[in-house]
This record gives structure tokens, C-alpha cells and sequence, in this order.
């Protein structure tokens, strides 16, 4: 119906003399409309025997990991542009399990770059079977992602300039305030203005990198973001003395991996194969190897999520 | 494939708030960039011909340097190099103190990149009425600038109103490369949309019928505009 | 800030030299499949059949009012699900290409034959020649002739254009810069060398068409 209205406006576009292109762009649109509506209602979800994962790496042995390229000690590119890092240890190991689980002969890994923006949709849409970099998980992200078991607890905190005199969320007032694009921040942003009533400004940046960029051109007093990403930042930055973690943890920001949907079998392995971690130390060595040069452990709430995720066999 | 329509998420808030603002957002940027592109084009494209050789030829490099630097790398250029080569409390100024800067910065690099392309038109504009007007201006005793004031740009400009149209248009549609600078548009505001609800087809269709729209209305007034100046620009 | 730092750029000349080659990429399946899919599109627009040539014409008008950015995200969420197969952003964004590219060639195709002279068709068939050997020896070849340098021109946009895939995180020449802009803290450098090399090719290129028409026009 809405067609038939666009197509007779077009047409009196037209006949009222705009240009020849308003008529026919109205109509253009009808028409991709109509051809786009057909391509997209194809089927409905078919109920799947074998997941669509196993079925892929029987017939091509390649797993596709998805990586984060700066973020970290989680998930970035090393010195010899191979994706390593605390969430890309915890995959290969994850990997290897498949390969035993499903007595591949083999199995290669291909790697593939995601971002804040892009690593739920490539999920998704399943160009990449498991996201290494550590996404919180949420409800919302539930609905069209699956999550392994928690590999990481961070929560929302503040990185700012010591010089900026913010020391907590109340110093916020009038400032202007980094968060990420499409990250689970933004809503925990949003939320805290509203509790706190705080007059601030919101300056949207892509990834932690702008964010340290912005924070150092002093674009931004502020970088509010789970705090897995700031011992990185601080690390990167060229003058890690100006900076500072400041203000009370907010949020609980479980990370764990994502699958895409309808993958029963693969994300056993997965979970499986982080209990199994998380049992034998191996988990601690992790942390202590990745973490542990920016002075953090094995906290209270990630053993508890760790404890929890180790079920009998 | 799968795919489940929602169109009734564009109507709920906060979304069909997110939407409304990301129009206002471009119109905003678009509108701002315009006046930038017609100051800065109708002074360069005026310079072009001017009888001095100096200030023709820094016209052309204005127009050269603008044309042959995509847009994209403009806005780069003006967001994070400009601000840290001035005197450091402009720099700040300019960062952080000045309303909007995410738009400011916008509305200059996309205007003055706009201005190059206007001051293209405006030369031609008066190169064709020029070649007649100006002589025959000079003759009566008009003093240059009177001449071009009084006599070239009235009849010259009537007659590039058409053709300004589609050099708006362009602008218009270059407004949504401010989303990579913070600028919520509507191009922005669509992907924001995707982001949260993955009903991308819903909002990237309504962002893309909004366009087509505005660009429906801003060809009309303009043919408007030109209807009611054409009976007194000169034909060439 | 601290002092600039130069010495970034060549560091980084392989990242930059890969982000360069999938920027010529980019420009030259653009090019080709704009050509190709803007001369069937031509050619659907001049069919006397409405059902052929509206179709055409409202798509040409879609593509030519919507920012190329947003044609870029449509895509890049579209074909994954279109195709019912995940695809990578570099399919995603040369399928976007061709197609956007596609309506502006369309159009300076349409231009140049129409803007062969009517008699040229006339006496064609007056020579006894069918509308489609007309098209084929006559008037292509005028309309050829004048197309191209627009057609050339067009490469110049193209190649400007490209520098758009910045917002899908795909890494071209500019993308790879801005990486290394925000991974290295180096935003004036890198940004200044961005401007510099994109000023350099377009300035030549639309240069060396310049001196070609002149040259044509003797």
C-alpha cells in the first residue's frame, strides 16, 4: 500500500514538472522495495540435526576466528601481525578440542578482523564461527548471538587525564565524556546520566585507539568503557604518567565468546573446553600471563564466574 | 534465509527518536555546508577572472587543492591536523569550548569542499555573460567592482541556478560523511539502528526514503527559484 | 603534543603499500563493472518496452540521490543475508561499488549518445541501416569519442570515492592510514601524508586528461 502511494506521488512529481529523476526515483524505490521484500522472505528457520559449524569444518578443516586487531592484552595483532593475546590462546585452545572432539585430521585457522561495530553481525551472520575478543555478553546480544562461559569480568569504569580534575562521576558535569560506538557503555552512559542527573556531552569514538587518541588531543576529559581495555591504553599511550583509572566499578560486564546461534555441538566443545581451563590452572596461567604485567589477577567475581561455569562431568 | 520484519521498531522510541534527530542532524550540516560553498565559491569563482594574475592563480590552487583531495580526507585533515598547528589555546578553543565542533568542523571542510566545485559554476556563470556585460558595463562608467556587483553577478548568477542544483545535491548527500567525526546523521543513526536491533533492511530503507525525499524537495525549490529568475537572466 | 614524528610513514610503508593495491583494486572493478553495468543500464533506459526502461530509470535515480556511504552499509548488510552465505566486507563493498558506479555511468553514457547529432541517426537510416546497426556504427562511435574523457574523468571520482570504505573498516589506502594514525598516536602525520598522495595522483591524472583533450582538439 505504501508502494502504491510512493508510485502515485512519483507520478505526480512528475506531471508537475520536478525533474524527470524525482518521478523516476520514487518509482525506483517502489520497485527495489518489491525485489528486495522477495529476496529476503525466502524460508523460515530450518531445524538443523548437525550444526552448521561442524558440518563446515568436516568439509573444509578451517575454523574462522574473529579477532580484534588493537584491543589489548585480549585480542590484537603481535609484532609479526598474527592475532595473539589472552582471548586468541583461550580459542586455539578451544580449537584444538574441536579438532580432538571431532577427529578432524586436520584443522587450519582463518583469521578474520572484527571490530566493535561489525563483530555481532559478522556472528550472525556466521562469516566468523567464534569472535576472540571478549564481548560482554548481554540479554540483548542473547537474542541473536550464542556466548560461551565468562572468560573475563570486567566492569565500566573511567580513564581520564589527571590533569582534567575528574576523580568521579560527579566531576563529570560539563564535560565532555568518550564512548564507543555499538559497545555495551553507551546504555550504562545513558543510564548514569539519568541516576546522577549530569549535564555532560557525549562524543562517540569508533574504538579504545580514537578514544586514547581524542583523550590526548584533549578532545574528551573522559573515556567511559569496561576497564579490560584500559591497562592497554595506558600502555600504548606516549605518556602513560597523564593518565589515570579513576571512579567507582559500575556494571557487571561478563565476556565471554560469541558462536553463532543454533550450534549446540560447537558451543559444548567450547564451554567444555573452558571448564576443563578454568580446573587445571591452566586459567590462572592466563591471567597471570597477560594480565599480570599490568599488576591484575584473578579477582574475586571472575573465580566465582569460573567456579560456576566448571560443571561435573 | 532468515529474516524476521519489524518495521513497528522504527515507530517505537527510543529509535524513532534516534531517526528524528539524525535528520535534523543532516539538514544541519547540509545547511550549514551550503552557506560555506556559496560564500567560498562565489569569491573564488569571482577571482578566477579577475584581471590580476596573483590572485587568479592562488583562486586556481584553492580550486585545484579542494578538487583533488577527497572529502573524506578534507574533514581528517581539518578535525585532527588544524586544530594542533595553531597557537595551542586556538587549538583548544577549537577542540573543545567551541559549541559543536564535531559540526563545525563538518560544515567547513564539506562547505569549503562544496566551494570549489560552486566556484567552478560562478566562473562559468560569468565567463558566458561576461564576455558581452562587461565591456559594455566598464563603458558606462561603472567602476569594476561596481560592474560585477551591479551588472555581471545579477545576470550571471540567474543563469547557473540549475546547474548550482546538482552541486547542492552533492553536498547534501557529502553531509553523511560526518558520522566519522561524531556527527549523528541520519546515515549514522540508521547504522546505529542496525547496531542495537539488527533490523538493518527497516532502518537502512527509511534512511534511504528520507534522502530520496529531501532530495525530491531541495530539486524543487531550486527549479522553483530558477522559474521564477529565468525571465531575467540573458540568454547566451 | 609531542614534536612530529615522519619517520612514521616509513615504518608503515608495507601497511600503507596493501592499503594502496586494495585501493587500485577497489577503483578498477569499480570502473570496469560500472561500465559494463552502466551501459546495459543505458541501453535498458533507451528500450521503447516501459517495463524495461522504468525499472532502469528508478534505479538510476535511487542511486544517484542516496549518499554513497549509506549504499555502502546497505550492502555490506544486505549481501551476506541476499546470498545466504557470509561474505567478507572487501565482496560486500565492490558489489557496492559496481552497482552505485553502475547509475553514473549510465547517465554519461545516455548523455553522449544523446548528444550525437539527430541527423547522424536520421541519415544513418536513410542509408538504409536498421536501428541496431545504426547504434553499432554510426553513433557509438561518435558518442565514444566525446564520452571519453568524462568516462576518464569519472576514474578520478571513482578513486576519491573509494576512500569511503573507511566507514566498513575495509583497508584501503585510507583506512590503513587511519589505523596506524590511531594506533600510533600519529594523526598529523599520517592524515597530511593522506591528503598529499590522493592530491598527487588526482592532480596528475586530471592533469594528463587535460593536456589529452587539448592535445585531441588540434
Amino acid at each position: 500500500m505504501l508502494g502504491k502511494i510512493v508510485w502515485s506521488l512519483s507520478g505526480l512529481a512528475e506531471r508537475v514538472g520536478l525533474s524527470e529523476r524525482a518521478g523516476l526515483a520514487g518509482r525506483g524505490l517502489v520497485l527495489g522495495g518489491v525485489l528486495a521484500a522477495g529476496l529476503l522472505s525466502g524460508g523460515t528457520a530450518r531445524a538443523q540435526d548437525v550444526d552448521a559449524i561442524v558440518k563446515k569444518l568436516t568439509a573444509t578443516h578451517t575454523l574462522t576466528i574473529g579477532y580484534r586487531e588493537t584491543s589489548v592484552p585480549m585480542s590484537f595483532l603481535g609484532e609479526d601481525k598474527v592475532p595473539t593475546g589472552y582471548s586468541v590462546d583461550m580459542c586455539r585452545r578451544i580449537a584444538e578440542a574441536t579438532k580432538q572432539e571431532l577427529k578432524l585430521p586436520e584443522l587450519k585457522y582463518a583469521y578474520v578482523p572484527v571490530n566493535i561495530q561489525t563483530r555481532q553481525a559478522l556472528v550472525a551472520n556466521g562469516t566468523v564461527d567464534i569472535e576472540c575478543g571478549g564481548t560482554v555478553n548481554t540479554f540483548a546480544r542473547n537474542k541473536q548471538v550464542d556466548f560461551t562461559s565468562i572468560s573475563f569480568v570486567a566492569s565500566n569504569q573511567l580513564l581520564v587525564l589527571k590533569d582534567s580534575g575528574v576523580k568521579s562521576f560527579a566531576d563529570l558535569n560539563g564535560k565532555v565524556v568518550l564512548v564507543a560506538t555499538a559497545g555495551s557503555s553507551e546504555p550504562e552512559l545513558q543510564k548514569i546520566m539519568t541516576e546522577q542527573k549530569l549535564t555532560l556531552r557525549v562524543l562517540k569514538v569508533d574504538d579504545h585507539p580514537a578514544a586514547l587518541l581524542a583523550l590526548e588531543s584533549h578532545r574528551g576529559d573522559a573515556y567511559f568503557s569496561d576497564n579490560s581495555a584500559f591497562f592497554a591504553l595506558i600502555q600504548q599511550s606516549r605518556h602513560p604518567e597523564n593518565l589515570a583509572i579513576v571512579g567507582p566499578e559500575i556494571g557487571y560486564a561478563p565476556q565471554g565468546f560469541m558462536i553463532p546461534k543454533n550450534n549446540p555441538t560447537f558451543l559444548w566443545i567450547a564451554n567444555h573446553t573452558m571448564a576443563q581451563m578454568y580446573q587445571s590452572g591452566e586459567g590462572n596461567k592466563l591471567i597471570a600471563k597477560w594480565f599480570g604485567p599490568f599488576g591484575v589477577g584473578v579477582g574475586p567475581r571472575l573465580r566465582a564466574a569460573w567456579d560456576a561455569a566448571s560443571l561435573p562431568e | 534465509m532468515n529474516y524476521q520484519w519489524d518495521w513497528g521498531v522504527l515507530l517505537r522510541e527510543p529509535y524513532a527518536g534516534w531517526l528524528i534527530s539524525g535528520i535534523g542532524w543532516t539538514l544541519l550540516v547540509s545547511a550549514g555546508s551550503w552557506v560555506v560553498a556559496l560564500a567560498a565559491g562565489l569569491l573564488i569563482g569571482v577571482a578566477r577572472g579577475l584581471p590580476n594574475r596573483l590572485i587568479r592563480l592562488a583562486a586556481r590552487c584553492y580550486v585545484e587543492l579542494f578538487r583533488n583531495v577527497p572529502p573524506l580526507a578534507q574533514l581528517f585533515l581539518w578535525y585532527f591536523v588544524f586544530p594542533e598547528i595553531v597557537p595551542k589555546a586556538v587549538g583548544l578553543w577549537i577542540k573543545r569550548d567551541m559549541p559543536e565542533p564535531e559540526l563545525v568542523t563538518a560544515v567547513v571542510a564539506i562547505g569549503l569542499f562544496g566551494g570549489a566545485r560552486v566556484a567552478e559554476q560562478v566562473r562559468a556563470g560569468i565567463d558566458a555573460v561576461g564576455r558581452h556585460l562587461l565591456p559594455a558595463a566598464l563603458a558606462t562608467g561603472l567602476r569594476p567592482v561596481q560592474a560585477y556587483r551591479l551588472v555581471l553577478l545579477p545576470v550571471g548568477l540567474r543563469a547557473i541556478v540549475g546547474p548550482l542544483t546538482s552541486e547542492f545535491l552533492v553536498i547534501f548527500k557529502m553531509s553523511s560523511i560526518s558520522l566519522t567525526i561524531g556527527v549523528m546523521d541520519l546515515t549514522a543513526e540508521s547504522r546505529h539502528i542496525e547496531n542495537y536491533t539488527f533490523h538493518g533492511f527497516e532502518a537502512f530503507a527509511v534512511a534511504t526514503a528520507v534522502y530520496l525525499v529531501l532530495g525530491l524537495l531541495i530539486s524543487a525549490a531550486m527549479s522553483a527559484l530558477d522559474r521564477r529568475l529565468r525571465p531575467a537572466a540573458i540568454p547566451t | 603534543m609531542d614534536p612530529f614524528d615522519w619517520g612514521v610513514i616509513a615504518r608503515s610503508m608495507d601497511f600503507l603499500a596493501a592499503g594502496m593495491a586494495l585501493s587500485a583494486l577497489l577503483v578498477v572493478v569499480a570502473t570496469l563493472g560500472g561500465v559494463v553495468g552502466g551501459a546495459g543500464l543505458a541501453a535498458l533506459r533507451r528500450s521503447p518496452r516501459r517495463f524495461l526502461s522504468a525499472p532502469a530509470a528508478g534505479y538510476v535515480g535511487v542511486m544517484r540521490s542516496v549518499p554513497l556511504v549509506l549504499v555502502l552499509f546497505w550492502f555490506y548488510f544486505l549481501v551476506p543475508l541476499a546470498i545466504g552465505r557470509p561474505i567478507g566486507a572487501l565482496t560486500s563493498a565492490l558489489v557496492a561499488f559496481v552497482l552505485f558506479e553502475a547509475a553514473f555511468y549510465c547517465e554519461i553514457i545516455r548523455a553522449g549518445i544523446a548528444n550525437v547529432r539527430r541527423g547522424q541517426s536520421q541519415a544513418a537510416a536513410a542509408t538504409g541501416l536498421r536501428p541496431w546497426q545504426a547504434l553499432r556504427l554510426v553513433i557509438l562511435p561518435q558518442a565514444l569519442r566525446a564520452m571519453v574523457p568524462v568516462l576518464l574523468n569519472q576514474i578520478i571520482i571513482v578513486f576519491q570515492d573509494t576512500s569511503l570504505v573507511y566507514v566498513v573498516a575495509l583497508r584501503d589506502f585510507m583506512t590503513s592510514a587511519s589505523v596506524i594514525a590511531s594506533r600510533d598516536g600519529r594523526p598529523i602525520e599520517m592524515y597530511t601524508l593522506v591528503a598529499v598522495v590522493y592530491f598527487a595522483i588526482c592532480f596528475v591524472g586530471s592533469y594528463a586528461l587535460q593536456r589529452r583533450r587539448k592535445l585531441n582538439y588540434r
